[in-house]
């Protein structure tokens, strides 16, 4: 599978890249260098971004010649889902990231009441060029690349319909690999980060019902962006809106959107609470999900 | 408004406000108004002109002294000359009646082996002093943004 080799790459050129800018001695060291938020959250797949997307910041507090990490618990609330995520993420001399995320999905109205699925998900960046903070004279954005590998762990809940796997509603593999560029640009001028992700992807509901379908069963490009509004250095108030395809026969998915305010108090703590709308999901419950979203990051 | 309708508009919200980015140059350390060219000295009188920045200036170095991530690097420093020339170079950035008389940020910080998380601590300290003296956020980013790439001069190591 071509984008596993992708994944390997990109570990091989992190290590040559992390070697290359900083010595072994002074990586042992956490030094939470970077300045207050520029770590970002953990979006909903464990990676460092806003809520739904990855951005081209890596994950944690260390600089160029450190390392940072941290643990996130991430809970959506809709009318009739719950979604909820934990992991952790390391960040390698600002320059390589590696996120390990569990998602579970439950269902809580009929016939979906009974409904968890989990899956897995493996998360790597390689930060490319450019630099958000420092690039203030210069249009370029910083630029990275990413590969999530997500493993399926299928359906509970649904045993009376006699589905336990996500490739009896459609799905054509229970796993899968997204593959993303970000762009970041920190306009500090305007008080303004911009970010646009393009991902290649099958997943349906970012994997949560398998990867291709009925439908479709090739790769798609969505595009995913977000604004945010620096209010002061503790706090961002942005909005994001992330595409997503439609493989599915018995999921007319739609795209995501949400709203959110970031609170960074300290390089060892920050909350993202906001709203979120997933639109509707399967076409067992035909309403329109919307709902709170907050992540909770703990780290250095 | 439908959220596809949303999702258009903020990609070229995005894709414009990236072109706006374009009339700061580093080359000219000069603000200038994007629709007259002129020089404007708006982000000046966010600071509070000369006084602001004095006061600023003074908060700054104080919390510098203090932050052990980075205090050692000023032991050998002539602090009164050191506030004098970052008042100046505060002035001339934001637009003010100055001209910075100081050296390159290049020559001053060659050989002290600075790195990037004592430059990060400096900038944190510096948003911390104008937060102390109330200047406002979106005037704080626009002396940051004129700060941030000397980043590449001042951190040798």
């Amino acid at each position: 599978m071509r984008f596993k080799h992708i994944g390997a790459g990109l570990v091989g050129a992190a290590l040559v890249a992390s070697t290359s800018v900083a010595s072994p001695e002074s990586l042992s060291i956490p030094d939470q260098g970077k300045l207050l938020a520029t770590g970002g959250a953990n979006q909903i797949e464990g990676a460092g971004g806003g809520g739904l997307t990855p951005w081209a910041l890596i994950t944690g507090y260390g600089s160029r010649d450190s390392y940072g990490a941290n643990v996130h618990y991430t809970g959506v609330r809709t009318q009739d889902y719950a979604i909820d995520s934990a992991g952790v993420a390391i960040g390698i001399a600002d320059r390589f990231e590696v996120s390990l995320a569990s998602q579970t999905l439950r269902g809580s109205k009929a016939p979906l009441a009974q409904l968890a699925i989990r899956q897995d998900i493996v998360g790597l960046k390689l930060k490319l060029s450019g630099d958000a903070i420092i690039d203030q004279d210069r249009l370029a954005p910083q630029i990275a690349v990413g590969v999530q590998f997500k493993q399926n762990h299928g359906v509970r809940g649904l045993g009376a319909l006699g589905i336990t796997d996500v490739t009896q509603l459609g799905a054509k593999k229970n796993h899968g690999v997204d593959v993303y560029v970000s762009a970041t640009k920190l306009l500090l001028d305007q008080s303004l980060l911009l970010n646009a992700t393009l991902r290649a992807t099958k997943a349906n509901q970012l994997g949560l019902l398998g990867f291709g379908g009925d439908l479709h069963d090739r790769y798609q490009p969505m595009l995913e962006t977000s604004i945010a509004y620096m209010i002061n250095r503790q706090l961002l108030a942005g909005v994001e809106y992330r595409m997503k395809p439609h493989n599915l026969s018995v999921d007319k998915e739609k795209n995501y959107a949400d709203g959110f305010i970031a609170y960074f108090p300290v390089r060892n703590f920050s909350v993202v609470a906001g709203w979120v709308s997933l639109g509707d999901i399967t076409i067992l419950n035909p309403r329109k999900q919307s709902g709170w979203y907050l992540s909770l990051q703990g780290g250095f | 408004m439908g959220w596809r309708t949303y999702a258009v508009l903020s990609t070229a919200l995005s894709l414009g406000a990236c072109a706006t980015d374009s009339r700061t140059d580093a080359s000219t350390d000069m603000r200038t108004d994007a629709s007259t060219g002129m020089r404007t000295d708006a982000m000046y009188r966010g600071l509070g002109e000369g006084s602001g920045i004095h006061n600023v200036v003074e908060t700054f170095m104080s919390l510098l002294l203090a932050d052990t991530r980075v205090g050692n690097s000023f032991k050998d420093a002539d602090i009164p000359h050191l506030k004098l020339k970052l008042a100046e170079q505060f002035c001339y950035l934001s637009g003010g009646p100055c001209a910075y008389t100081g050296k390159s940020m290049a020559e001053i910080h060659d050989g002290l082996n600075i790195t990037s998380a004592q430059f990060y601590a400096l900038v944190e300290d510096l948003q911390i002093a104008m937060q102390r003296n109330q200047i406002s956020t979106p005037v704080q980013n626009q002396l940051l943004a004129k700060l941030a790439p000397m980043h590449r001069d001042v951190v040798t190591k």
